[in-house]
């Protein structure tokens, strides 16, 4: 090296000077036994010529040439110079001892050979404390092993230079950071040096600590935020990922990052949206946000949050710096709240309420739920004019609700409860209950309303149907109250034992007195004693707690008279069947009673004078009578004597006899039917009511007026309908009726010459199943005045009689439920015809 | 008695009829009964009878109706009524158109029997006349 520093001194002295700081860093090792060499004067022009640049070249040259030139130097020359070269050397040392860089010389063994001033100063030593001591002196404990380990390196390797850094130790404990830069190089003939200059760095180390504690804390901010960084250049495409970035993504932090690393974790389902972003990123050099989810190896879902700033960097390309979030934890907290959100809504919609708040200055909503919006109709995207809201209100209702702010303004607060309707564009009404509370500002002013609107529409409904529902029962009960008002004078309720517990009558007339509450059913009764089967089993009865009806009782009222009352009542019993006492009707039928005794009067009259028109037709009856008693009366009486002319004979005819006996007794049998029937029809007695044919009777009533017809030459034609269905009726009386159309029929055609004297006897039934029968006769006829007359009592155009017959005749076809009437026919004559109903019971 | 005497009875009622022919028949008489005048008016036994039994009360033909009727026709034969309606006036009128005898009914067979005699003694004493 020196040789070469020496040939090249001469010709490429100008570029030494470039060389020079160096050249003075190693030459300043080894002044003193150079100095002491320093005289070939073939040297001299070269260091005169760089006087100043190139003294290391000249040393070296020196060294170099020593032993080619040593005794070509001049002396003079050496002396000339030797005192320049002294000031020089001194310059040099003492730049080498200022010199604001630590240098150690040391040996192989770390022995301290030298030390500039300046270094020892700045470890706080005088350079002869350092020089011959080790070098580990001014190193921590823990790091000499390091120091003699590189000391060792730096003899391995003459010539080559390390550089480590390390701590130094000033003499006053304190740490001195330096980065050392060392040489190993041959000194002397076998001896090696170890050359070392220290950069003191504490500064620098201190700053990269700082740094160094910042991205410490950085690294943790981002481990505590799960905020990872990323850098990425595109156009060299290097990925920077800091270590949080990669726990996020959940890759080994040795991976080398990609942004494909970052797409094979995307969830498959957001995986096409980050590729659009980044690509777009990509090629705009824009800045970019997104979110997306990654799919992580264990199944489970991250959601991430991406922001990353499009940089330019110094050499023009552009960098994506950016972050990225693990937002998982917010996004679960997200979706808890929404739905929280949504189960307070859903509970909102469910319970159908609404909740808001106004503001009673601004006269707007601050807030409304969705299911306010619901209630009212309103787009929940709709900003709201008061007029709006204002038309969804019931008009009857706005005054009320209008009311409330201005209320709470004045109150300065309070509570508010109200109902209003809320009219919907359709037509529809909602019902709302209200709930509101005053929020008082720290101006002790009311600023807002807040409440909820609960919809309350279907309750409304329901109750409207309750109501609906109890009116309709209150009317059913008013009605049920009516009927049994209506049919009956009052109402009684009586107790499990019987006593009367509430009368309520309804009467304008006060029939009993209120004075029988309290009282037992037949303490007020006043028949209890004349009648008691009817009270005892009355008694058994409702001791069976058995519903009776029309039990007729006599009783006095308060006024005194004698009343006959009857009612009807009905156990009641509680909902287990707990006998309860009776509720019942009473009515006051005195009047009714009065009335079935006068018709009961009326009756017997009517039966008495049905009795004597009877007689009374006997009487005309009687040469009729007579006959057909005296005809076999007459048969008998001949008979007899035959017989007795039969025995008496000389040889008696026994046979004749016997025949003549038997024709006796068959007509005594035929005299007696005939008594019968007249003793039938001159009976007195009790109205019979019992199934009967029709045209049995008529053969009954032929049977009596056979002889009539015969003394009036009257021909009788009989069309009866065969199997007539029955009716009920009295056999007595129903031949009275016939026999009386029949003589009547009889009577009128008594002057008729000139024509057949016919009378007809015609039974049928119609439709209805009643029995029709028809007596017609061809005789006078009745006139039309007569016609209206011939029913009534006294009426009659005979000689004779009472006229009571047809009129007692209607009378008794109306007691059997028929009618009486004249037929109107074209010839001559006239026919009475009667309807009676049929017999049900036997029908059926 | 060379000629037993026929006798008619006219009566619409059937067991008066069959109790009189009964009765005459115990005694020997020969009987002919016949329920209605208009019955015997066209019997060929109009003519031989010598007494006729009439019921005064008939349909159509009346008992008395009969009597005029044969007396018109130029028949004497008695006339004996039988009634069961004893009315005054119709026995005058019966016995002044020559009716031997007006019985009501109910009557004595012997009674008939002594009417009977006398109306056919009669009969015979005017027919021999």
């Amino acid at each position: 090296m020196i040789l070469v520093f020496s040939l090249m001194g001469s010709l490429i002295a100008s570029a030494m000077l470039f060389v020079f700081p160096f050249a003075v860093l190693a030459y300043f090792f080894a002044p003193p036994p150079f100095n002491l060499r320093i005289d070939n004067p073939q040297t001299l022009p070269v260091i005169v010529a760089f006087v100043v640049v190139s003294i290391v070249g000249k040393h070296l040259i020196e060294k170099v040439r020593r032993e080619r030139n040593v005794a070509l130097e001049a002396a003079a020359r050496l002396r000339r110079g030797e005192a320049e070269l002294r000031d020089r050397e001194k310059q040099w040392r003492e730049i080498f001892e200022h010199n604001p860089v630590m240098h150690f010389m040391v040996n192989a063994t770390g022995m301290v050979l030298n030390v500039n001033t300046f270094g020892a100063t700045q470890l706080g030593y005088a350079p002869s404390e350092l020089v011959g001591h080790s070098v580990l002196k001014v190193f921590l404990e823990e790091d000499r092993p390091f120091v003699r380990e590189r000391v060792g390196l730096c003899i391995e390797t003459v010539g080559q230079s390390h550089t480590w850094e390390i701590q130094k130790i000033r003499k006053d404990g304190s740490v001195l950071w330096v980065r050392e830069n060392a040489k190993a190089m041959q000194w002397a003939e076998d001896k090696l040096v170890v050359l070392i200059a220290c950069e003191d760095i504490t500064e620098r180390k201190r700053t990269e600590t700082a740094l160094r504690r910042s991205e410490a804390h950085l690294a943790q901010a981002q481990e505590l935020s799960r905020t990872g960084s990323f850098g990425w250049n595109v156009a060299t495409g290097e990925v920077y990922w800091s270590k949080e970035t990669f726990r996020i993504f959940q890759y080994d932090p040795s991976t080398k990052p990609t942004p494909q690393l970052v797409v094979d974790r995307t969830h498959p389902e957001d995986r096409a949206a980050v590729r659009e972003t980044i690509d777009r990123a990509f090629q705009n050099e824009e800045d970019f946000e997104h979110e997306y989810r990654l799919l992580m190896p264990d199944g489970s879902v991250k959601h991430l949050h991406a922001l990353a700033r499009a940089i330019r960097t110094a050499s023009g390309d552009i960098e994506f710096v950016g972050a990225v979030t693990d937002i998982t934890a917010a996004k679960q907290a997200e979706q808890q709240l929404r739905r929280s959100e949504a189960y307070l809504a859903e509970a909102q919609h469910l319970s159908h309420t609404g909740s808001w708040s106004w503001d009673v200055h601004r006269r707007e909503f601050v807030y409304r739920s969705a299911e306010n919006d619901r209630l009212f109709g309103f787009d929940p995207q709709e900003a709201l004019s008061i007029e709006t809201i204002r038309s969804r209100i019931h008009p009857d209702d706005l005054p009320r609700l209008q009311e409330v702010p201005r209320q709470a303004i004045e109150d300065k607060g309070g509570h508010f409860e109200y109902d209003f309707r809320i009219l919907l564009p359709d037509g529809a009404i909602r019902r709302i209950h209200s709930v509101a509370h005053a929020v008082v500002g720290s101006d002790g002013k009311v600023s807002e309303l807040i409440g909820t609107h609960m919809d309350v529409t279907e309750q409304h409904a329901a109750r409207e149907r309750l109501e609906r529902a109890l009116a309709a029962l209150r009317e059913s009960e008013q009605r049920f109250r009516d009927y049994a008002e209506t049919a009956s004078d009052w109402l009684w309720e009586t107790g499990p034992d019987h006593r009367i517990t509430r009368i309520s009558e309804h009467t304008s007339a006060a029939i009993l007195t209120t004075k029988v509450v309290g009282l037992l059913r037949w303490e007020i009764a006043h028949d209890v004693e004349t009648e008691p089967e009817k009270w005892r089993q009355h008694r058994a009865t409702i001791d069976a707690r058995l519903p009776f009806r029309d039990f007729i009782y006599r009783t006095v009222t308060q006024m005194g008279s004698t009343i006959y009352v009857r009612t009807s009542g009905k156990p009641f019993f509680d909902a287990d069947g707990n006998f309860l006492g009776y509720r019942g009707v009473s009515t006051d039928i005195t009047a009714t009673i009065r009335a079935d005794q006068a018709e009961r009067e009326l009756r017997k009259a009517q039966a008495e004078l049905a009795h004597v028109t009877r007689v009374t037709t006997l009487g005309e009856l009687t040469t009729s009578i007579a006959h057909e008693i005296n005809q076999p009366l007459a048969a008998i009486v001949t008979n007899g004597e035959a017989c007795l002319g039969w025995l008496g004979r000389e040889t008696p005819d026994l046979s004749a006899a016997r025949r003549s006996v038997e024709w006796i007794i068959e007509d005594g049998i035929r005299a007696s039917e005939v008594i019968r029937r007249i003793r039938a029809l001159a009976k007195k007695g009790e109205i019979e009511m019992v199934p009967l044919d029709v045209n049995d009777i008529v053969k009954e009533v032929i049977a009596l007026v056979t002889r009539e017809l015969v003394s009036h030459q009257v021909s009788l034609r009989t069309e009866l309908t065969p199997a007539l269905p029955l009716i009920l009726g009295d056999r007595v009386q129903l031949q009275q009726v016939i026999t009386n159309l029949v003589m009547n029929g009889i009577e009128a055609m008594q002057t008729v010459s000139d024509r057949p004297r016919e009378l007809v006897i015609r039974s049928s039934h119609d439709d209805m199943g009643r029995v029709h029968l028809a007596v017609a006769d061809c005789g006078v006829g009745i006139t039309e005045d007569d016609a209206d007359r011939v029913f009534n009592p006294f009426f009659t155009t005979k000689s004779s009689g009472l006229g009571m017959g047809l009129s007692i005749c209607r009378s008794i076809v109306e007691a059997h439920g028929g009618s009486l009437s004249i037929a109107r026919k074209q010839e001559p004559g006239a026919t009475f015809q009667f309807v009676l109903p049929l017999h049900k019971e036997v029908v059926s | 008695m060379s000629t037993p005497p026929l006798i008619a009875i006219v009566d619409d009622d059937g067991s008066v009829r069959a109790a009189i022919n009964n009765l005459l028949k115990s005694r020997g008489y020969i009987v002919h009964t016949f329920v209605s005048a208009e019955e015997f008016l066209r019997s060929p036994h109009l003519n031989g009878t010598s007494c006729v039994i009439a019921d005064v009360q008939m349909s159509i033909m009346s008992g008395l109706d009969l009597l005029t009727h044969m007396r018109d026709q130029g028949y004497g034969a008695p006339f004996i009524f039988i009634t069961a309606f004893p009315d005054d006036r119709v026995r005058d009128r019966a016995l002044s158109a020559g009716a031997i005898c007006f019985l009501a009914k109910p009557f004595s067979g012997q009674h008939l029997i002594r009417c009977l005699d006398t109306a056919l003694d009669k009969h015979r004493g005017g027919a021999s006349a």
